[in-house]
């Protein structure tokens, strides 16, 4: 059972990330995303494939893990995770997807990908 | 006479009073100025140290010396503990911010070296941007702690 707190505090994130208020940035890790917030902690979402979920549903369903982690300077304080219970389903990989997409500029890159694509 | 004589040296013991309330005044303020300013110079000096770490790193990571890149990083990721423990309280939200950045990246670039296995193309790609990330944000804060150090009391 996790905490009413951390729930709150992963529905925070989640509709900060919608409002672009998080700015998350890529890491050197290809599913890792960090954000510093307030001069006070730091944010990190990532993805891991679930490999003994992998090979249950076969190869061609994947199942990926997501976690949420906050730190302060010190330490980590909390994690959520999307098999937490009180964690909508979905919401974890909506927030994972959303900081990703922030993270890369992908509105940018789609624009400009669709200026390319009118110039073919 | 006597009576005169007294209200004189009341007099100047007054004026002696103030001359030294404001000598020791003067004095405090000379003496908080200079540890300030020695404290301005201990920050340049702490950020001028993990920027030449930062730039280490990417030495190492440049020549392919992996586990002297993960040496630095690690002694990076205690600097840089110790910087926002040391200067909590004097450093403006901004660097703080840049700070728990630069330990996101570095933790990051710790976690993709550590793996054993041949690091592909992607995985370098993303090394060098992280890194450059790290040194930049050292060599921003080493300015800004200079530019600090250099300007004075009003603005620390």
């Amino acid at each position: 059972m996790v905490d009413e707190k951390l729930i709150k505090f992963f529905e925070g994130v989640l509709s900060k990330t919608k409002e672009g208020k998080i700015p998350w940035e890529p890491t050197a890790q290809e599913s890792n995303f960090i954000a510093a917030i307030g001069g006070q902690f730091s944010l990190s979402i990532s993805s891991q494939a679930d490999r003994y979920s992998t090979a249950a549903r076969g190869i061609f369903e994947p199942l990926e893990k997501y976690a949420l982690v906050l730190r302060d300077m010190h330490d980590r304080i909390a994690t959520v995770a999307d098999s937490d219970e009180g964690i909508r389903p979905g919401a974890m990989r909506e927030l994972y997807e959303t900081a990703r997409y922030q993270a890369v500029h992908g509105g940018e890159k789609i624009n400009k990908a669709i200026e390319v694509l009118q110039t073919l | 006479m006597f009576n005169f004589l007294g209200n004189l040296a009341s007099l100047f013991g007054l004026v002696f009073s103030f001359l030294a309330f404001v000598f020791a005044k003067s004095a405090s303020t000379a003496a908080r100025q200079a540890r300030n300013a020695m404290m301005r110079q201990s920050l340049s000096k702490d950020m001028s140290s993990a920027a030449r770490t930062a730039g280490e790193v990417d030495m190492y990571l440049r020549t392919d010396r992996r586990e002297m890149a993960l040496l630095r990083i690690s002694d990076l990721i205690n600097q840089t503990g110790y910087l926002n423990g040391r200067w909590e309280d004097r450093l403006p939200k901004k660097s703080k911010d840049n700070l728990f950045r630069a330990v996101g990246q570095l933790r990051s670039m710790h976690a993709v070296l550590s793996v054993a296995r041949e690091l592909i193309p992607e995985d370098q790609a993303r090394l060098a941007r992280s890194c450059q990330e790290v040194s930049e944000i050292f060599s921003m804060e080493h300015g800004a702690a200079a530019r600090v150090a250099e300007a004075g009391e009003e603005q620390w």
